[in-house]
């Protein structure tokens, strides 16, 4: 099929809202059934993990926060030494049915309490910041499926953004869809017909490919997630996630975002709420890939930018800290892994990181094929994740 | 010097390039002034920006301050006699970076666009020295904090690596001398402006300084005066800021040799002599030139709006984040990648769609999508270059 073909077909699919049958059957081969999926949940705004992974019997944890500490009769206690915030009860089930693994101390080498500067070490996984790819774009750059990474979200996180190429952003299914009147889209069609010279053909390339994109997306093959979602971004995007998976767009990795944790203040009102909608959220999310028979195939990988300080303020809410949390769903290797929180051992007031974060990140990917070495400049041993 | 024909269409051309903004008319009217003439209107003195009329640092909102400032240099941007400033105030916020969610408060980020308004047409060793001073760059790189017993390399570093020399032309132990010889370069304590109704301003704290000797680049200075004087005289500098410059206004990879003689001419006769000479060069107006570079989303905005309706501020604001470029934001100390990297998949969707809420089917595109016959010819390649 010539472009020009391609391109009036896709465009009378695009006006009609319906299906393009040749787009399908590539996806189709990109996809596989079994194909193994990595998705990404960033808690943006910095995490308490203190208060999401509970060292409830910690005199230490106790004595540093008398307002915010969670207490023994609260928490879902996981091992007699810790426990999850109530607010994850959804999560509960997927810690016994050892679904749920927990990396508590996770950090990096000099750490930032920036929100910007730290964010941009997760996603570059280069502590130096000199780096202005990110983990998956670098391993992305080897792939051959511009859809090997999908971000759902306005623009494309620096973590997908690779050498070559920035996975593909989209604000969601629905929107990603040119809104333009037909006679707009005539025009795009001629203009994208004929080549040019150097930069202006790279341009008319980016846009065709644009084009194609979006004709793959929207020819899905439809499917209503069963699951229900709690309101706003995450579970929609979660929904999306789901439904880009049903429809067999062929994506090895997603990525969405949870955002509100910089609770520096009136942390109670805001962080169990939070949590809550991250539990329904990965709850329907699984519950929706069980119903695909997908569920074995699909491993969550949750982290944020920094933990917070282990001794509350005087506003009710604890300030930017150090090490974090982490948190794999799925086919893991359930439990609590790596050497756990110390108390009594703190950077500045801050728990000190005990595992680097590049290792979790190198567990986790090896589950879609993705080599430590593909991932970041640095080598760092692997923490076994996998299930 | 360029000697072949100038009608609307290099104009037009000109137009583009300088500033980002332009109709057929002004493209027939500069045609008509003959090519020197047009260069001299589009790079007359620029026309100052009127300071905004909200609350620049409040204790709360600070977004809806970030929203508002970038309306406002919108405004400016669509409304002003001079759009050629413009687009040069844009060029050095791409070099000398600050980011709004560092630095917080809106007062200093005006400033310093103030600043790259009325210096940046200018030498560079005017406008490095004022940036060197200027309240919102000590704070987003750190050297407001930077004291003798812990001197901070944030600004040092960045003063090398990225706004002069280039990496690969000094040490390291360069960085530290110059991050020894800025200990004490610092500002008024926020509090203790607003207490006192002042505004935040350059402040240098003898007791904080490392007066010793330093060697830096080879030669001995004390102050961070020494080491700017160093830099601003150093053929590297002009190199480095000449091929940044030529990417920005000519095209992505420009000829070795003209890198060469436009730092020259910049090291001379400051941006605008620069820009005059480059404006009036044969190679400007070559065909493999026309069309060659992306426009950045500020820029298909300012365009756009120049010719369509007015957004709203909170759309305006979110038609940026979806194009990737917002105003005073960089994605970090480097500025915005530009080029090709405009162009993913959603922020070129962005672009798209955008499309019909800004033009009418009237709207004159003679300008913003080079040979454009109507309005509708905003959805082809053309429309993305500059």
């Amino acid at each position: 099929m010539n472009r020009r073909s391609f391109v009036q077909r896709m465009l009378t699919t695009l006006a009609a809202g319906g299906a393009a049958p040749s787009l399908l059957a590539r996806t189709a081969r990109a996809a596989g059934p079994g194909e193994k999926i990595l998705v990404v949940v960033q808690l943006s705004g910095g995490n308490d993990a203190l208060n999401t992974l509970v060292p409830y019997r910690d005199r230490g944890y106790r004595t540093a926060r008398p307002n915010l500490a969670v207490g023994a009769r609260e928490v879902l206690d996981l091992d007699g030494e810790l426990g999850l915030h109530p607010a994850l009860r959804g999560l509960a089930a997927f810690w016994e049915q050892g679904r749920l693994a927990l990396v508590p101390a996770v950090g990096y080498p000099r750490p930032s309490r920036s929100h910007f500067v730290s964010m941009a070490v997760w996603h570059s996984a280069d502590p130096s910041r000199k780096s202005l790819e990110g983990w998956l774009g670098r391993w992305a750059d080897g792939e051959d499926d511009p859809f090997c990474a999908v971000n759902l979200g306005l623009s494309a996180p620096l973590a997908l953004r690779g050498a070559e190429g920035e996975g593909v952003a989209m604000g969601g299914l629905k929107s990603f869809r040119l809104q333009l009147p037909e006679a707009a889209l005539n025009r795009l069609e001629n203009g994208l017909t004929r080549t040019y010279e150097g930069p202006l053909d790279t341009t008319r390339k980016a846009m065709a490919r644009l084009l194609e994109d979006v004709a793959r997306v929207q020819g899905l093959r439809g499917y209503r997630p069963e699951a229900e979602y709690p309101q706003g971004p995450f579970g929609n995007a979660l929904r999306d996630v789901v439904r880009m998976i049903a429809g067999g767009l062929g994506s090895r990795v997603y990525y969405v975002a949870l955002g509100g944790f910089d609770t520096h203040a009136g942390q109670l009102d805001r962080q169990p709420a939070l949590l809550e909608q991250l539990a329904a959220g990965l709850g329907a999310f699984s519950q929706d890939l069980k119903t695909l028979g997908r569920e074995n195939d699909v491993f969550v990988l949750g982290f944020s930018e920094f933990g917070r300080r282990v001794r509350e303020n005087a506003s009710g809410g604890t300030d930017h800290g150090k090490a974090g949390l982490m948190f794999a769903l799925g086919p893991v290797a359930g439990g609590v892994l790596g050497p756990g929180y110390d108390l009594d051992d703190l950077d500045d007031g801050d728990l000190r990181y005990r595992v680097d974060f590049r290792s979790v990140y190198a567990g986790a990917a090896a589950f879609i094929g993705a080599r430590a070495e593909d991932l970041f400049p640095e080598p760092q041993p692997v923490l076994p994740l996998l299930g | 010097m360029y000697t072949g024909p100038f009608s609307p269409h290099e104009a037009a051309h000109l137009l583009r390039r300088a500033a980002a903004r332009g109709k057929r008319e002004e493209a027939e009217a500069l045609a008509d002034s003959g090519l020197e003439g047009a260069v001299e209107r589009l790079l007359q003195p620029p026309a100052p920006a009127p300071e905004p009329a909200f609350e620049l640092d409040p204790k709360k909102n600070r977004g809806q301050v970030h929203r508002a400032l970038v309306k406002h240099w919108f405004q400016h941007w669509l409304t002003t006699s001079t759009p050629a400033a413009e687009r040069l105030v844009l060029f050095w916020s791409g070099h000398f970076t600050s980011e709004f969610r560092k630095v917080k408060l809106g007062s200093l980020i005006w400033r310093q666009n103030q600043t790259f308004r009325t210096l940046g047409p200018g030498r560079f060793p005017e406008l490095l020295e004022a940036v060197a001073r200027d309240p919102a760059m000590l704070v987003y790189l750190d050297n407001a904090q930077s004291r003798k017993k812990h001197p901070n390399e944030n600004w040092g570093r960045e003063l090398l690596e990225l706004f002069t020399l280039g990496e690969g032309h000094y040490g390291e132990d360069d960085v530290q001398s110059a991050a020894r010889a800025f200990t004490g370069w610092s500002i008024t304590p926020p509090r203790k402006a607003r207490a006192e109704g002042r505004p935040i301003g350059f402040e240098f704290r003898a007791r904080w300084h490392d007066k010793g000797p330093k060697t830096f680049l080879g030669q001995t200075v004390r102050g961070g005066e020494e080491v700017l004087q160093i830099l601003a005289r150093h053929p590297r500098t002009y190199r480095l800021l000449a091929g940044k410059f030529l990417r920005f206004y000519l095209a992505p990879n420009p000829p070795a040799e003209l890198v060469e003689r436009g730092a020259e001419v910049l090291q001379l006769e400051g941006s605008y002599g620069l820009l005059r000479w480059l404006f009036t060069h044969e190679a400007f107006y070559a065909p493999q030139v026309r069309n060659a570079l992306v426009k950045s989303p500020i820029e298909y905005l300012v365009g756009l709006l120049y010719v369509g309706r007015g957004l709203p501020e909170r759309v305006l604001v979110r038609a940026l984040v979806g194009m990737g470029q917002v105003p005073f934001q960089p994605p970090n100390v480097a500025g915005w990648p530009g080029g090709q990297a405009w162009l993913g998949d959603a922020a070129l969707l962005a672009r798209l769609n955008l499309l019909p809420a800004v033009l009418e089917e009237t709207s004159d595109l003679y300008v913003f999508a080079d040979g454009a016959r109507d309005a509708y010819d905003a959805v082809l390649p053309q429309a993305q270059m500059l």
